[in-house]
């Protein structure tokens, strides 16, 4: 079954999937730890509970989305938007 | 070239991660089930120990007796209190670098000359890292959390998934019923999958994304577990005082964390004048994976302090982790999880057998002129990563008993027979032809484990106690039903090619 049009389109989904995926990830843990009005420890042991969703709907999304510069698109702007809450929420408290 | 639909991309995605993570998918998912008994193994594999139930009282004097003799001036003891699942008294003596144990009889006090083995813990250790490290645990991270993304494709390639719960087409062809197959130990399993895969990626995910360690701790790893766990350990003064007896405070201690359970017992700076006791509780009855502890000053006598209360956050995190490892419930719930496993092992099993199934029959030119050579490839690693692996985690078994008790680096051998007959076997599924590597390694490994009971009361004579004859029985029981399993495969391949002559 071939659905992708090139290999190399393969390779930049499956690149999408783990960078992308990973500083949206980290953006979300920064961005909650911003906003989340919680002692430190009970946000630590909080985001390692939730972290592989991030992960996972990264890793899914990578897939699904219609080319790979759009996989690659709206995951980087979803990282800049988190890293940009957290950092307000970090600069307003 | 159209955009694929959301569907087609989902199920492409199920396919080849499926087959390519499968491949450690299955050796993963198949020596974690069996490490759901990691204690039972451990016991099997070092019959020196015999079961003998022992007050908690007198298997701490057993212990403290022998530290006195050995410990002396160690800066740490250890005490692993006996169980039913654990039998035997185990001490630990010696520094933060450089530890000794030895295992003793609970009643007697005998040092029981067990063998030198890594027990049960490897197959943890391999479900848990591969036997590589940091490396090996980054790896399994990274198949779980394409695992999970296998499950969620799959329900969604899966539309119909209430309606084919019901089906199952055994006498239809090959593919289809294999498809079934594959389907009702999904769907039926999915609960347990998910649970088991999510938690499992919760163990590890922190180590490779420290985002949280980082912004909330400075990074510094043992922040998070510093500020939760509380400690009452105290500077050695440098001043000598006799150790008294620990007996009174074990009584002290059975009062807060309950009678008969405690688990551990450390003792720091014995015959200092500082000296502390702390006494640990023990997980097997609760789901979160923290133990209640409490700690005297062991000249004095005094409570230093005590922590049976946790951070909620905390505690959830730890209940992921005490799911994942199942020491609690019991041997129902353990068995649940075992038979999970082993559910959830044929389930990828299948899958990957489905891949090379429908190419068998449509040959096509994927991967261009080295289709042919690449499939075959394909069809071999599926046999070694399936049966191979279960032939080889027998062969570890086996090890146990033929190696010589007083062999140098034994434990190593052991895990040395893992490897070798592992790769042993992608070797013959490299040589033979699909349907015969099929058929001789589930042979193999079927009467591997069948065969285990003989193996071992020829190789550790003496009266078999209930875990030993727990594991042998379910050894001839899964080894039956694999030498079934060759059997009806070799029959598969036969009529395929009978089908073909005709």
């Amino acid at each position: 079954m071939r659905i992708y049009q090139s290999w190399t389109q393969v390779l930049s989904r499956v690149l999408a999937a783990g960078l992308g995926g990973y500083a949206a990830a980290w953006a979300l843990v920064f961005a909650l730890g911003g906003w989340l009005p919680l002692a430190r420890v009970s946000l630590w042991f909080l985001m390692g509970q939730i972290l592989p969703v991030p992960l996972l709907l990264a890793l899914l999304w990578a897939f699904a989305a219609s080319s790979a510069a759009r996989a690659w698109g709206w995951l980087l702007a979803l990282a800049a938007l988190l890293a940009g809450l957290g950092y307000l929420g970090k600069v307003l408290s | 070239m159209k955009a694929p639909t959301f569907t087609q991309s989902m199920s492409w995605l199920h396919t080849w991660s499926g087959l390519l993570f499968g491949w450690l998918l299955v050796p993963i998912f198949f020596t974690g089930t069996l490490a759901v008994f990691e204690p039972e193994i451990s016991h099997w594999m070092r019959p020196e120990i015999r079961h003998a139930p022992a007050e908690p009282a007198r298997a701490l004097a057993v212990a403290e007796a022998r530290l006195r003799q050995v410990g002396e001036g160690a800066p740490i003891w250890r005490v692993q209190m006996p169980s039913s699942r654990q039998p035997a008294v185990g001490i630990v003596w010696g520094s933060r670098e450089q530890t000794r144990e030895e295992v003793l009889h609970p009643l007697s006090g005998e040092v029981l000359p067990v063998r030198a083995t890594e027990g049960g813990h490897f197959f943890t250790h391999f479900h848990a890292e591969l036997d590589a490290g940091k490396v090996g645990r980054a790896i399994v991270c990274l198949v779980g959390l394409v695992m999970l993304a296998a499950l969620i494709n799959g329900i969604v390639v899966h539309k119909k998934i209430f309606q084919d719960f019901f089906t199952f087409r055994p006498q239809s062809s090959a593919q289809r019923s294999w498809l079934d197959a594959h389907n009702v130990l999904g769907v039926l399993g999915l609960p347990f999958l998910l649970l088991i895969t999510y938690t499992g990626v919760v163990i590890l995910v922190d180590s490779y994304l420290p985002a949280a360690t980082y912004h909330f701790y400075d990074g510094k790893a043992g922040g998070p577990r510093g500020d939760v766990v509380r400690s009452f350990e105290r500077r050695p003064a440098g001043v000598a005082a006799p150790l008294p007896s620990l007996a009174p405070l074990l009584q002290e201690a059975e009062t807060v964390l309950g009678a008969g359970h405690v688990g551990w017992i450390g003792i720091r700076a014995p015959g200092d004048r500082e000296a502390t006791v702390q006494f640990m509780r023990h997980l097997d009855d609760r789901l979160g994976a923290v133990a209640d502890h409490i700690t005297f000053a062991a000249v004095s006598g005094w409570e230093l302090g005590r922590q049976t209360e946790w951070n909620p956050v905390a505690y959830a995190f730890r209940t992921q982790v005490g799911l994942h490892l199942v020491h609690f419930g019991g041997y129902p719930a353990q068995w649940l999880y075992f038979l999970s496993g082993l559910a959830g092992t044929a389930m990828m099993a299948v899958g990957l057998v489905l891949f090379t199934i429908k190419r068998r029959k449509r040959p096509g030119h994927e991967f261009g002129t080295a289709t042919a050579r690449v499939y075959g490839a394909i069809e071999s690693l599926n046999v070694a990563t399936v049966a191979g692996v279960m032939l080889a985690s027998a062969a570890f078994l086996w090890a146990n008993r033929l190696l010589p008790a007083d062999l140098a680096e034994r434990a190593a051998w052991e895990i040395g027979a893992f490897f070798a007959v592992w790769a042993l076997t992608l070797v013959h599924a490299g040589l033979r032809a699909p349907g015969a590597a099929w058929r001789g390694q589930f042979y193999a490994a079927g009467l591997a484990w069948a065969l285990l009971p003989l193996c071992d009361v020829a190789g550790a004579p003496g009266l078999l106690d209930a875990m030993r004859l727990g594991v042998d029985l379910t050894a001839l029981v899964g080894g039956l039903a694999l030498v079934y399993l060759g059997w009806r495969v070799s029959r598969r391949f036969a009529a395929a090619a009978a089908k073909e002559a005709a």
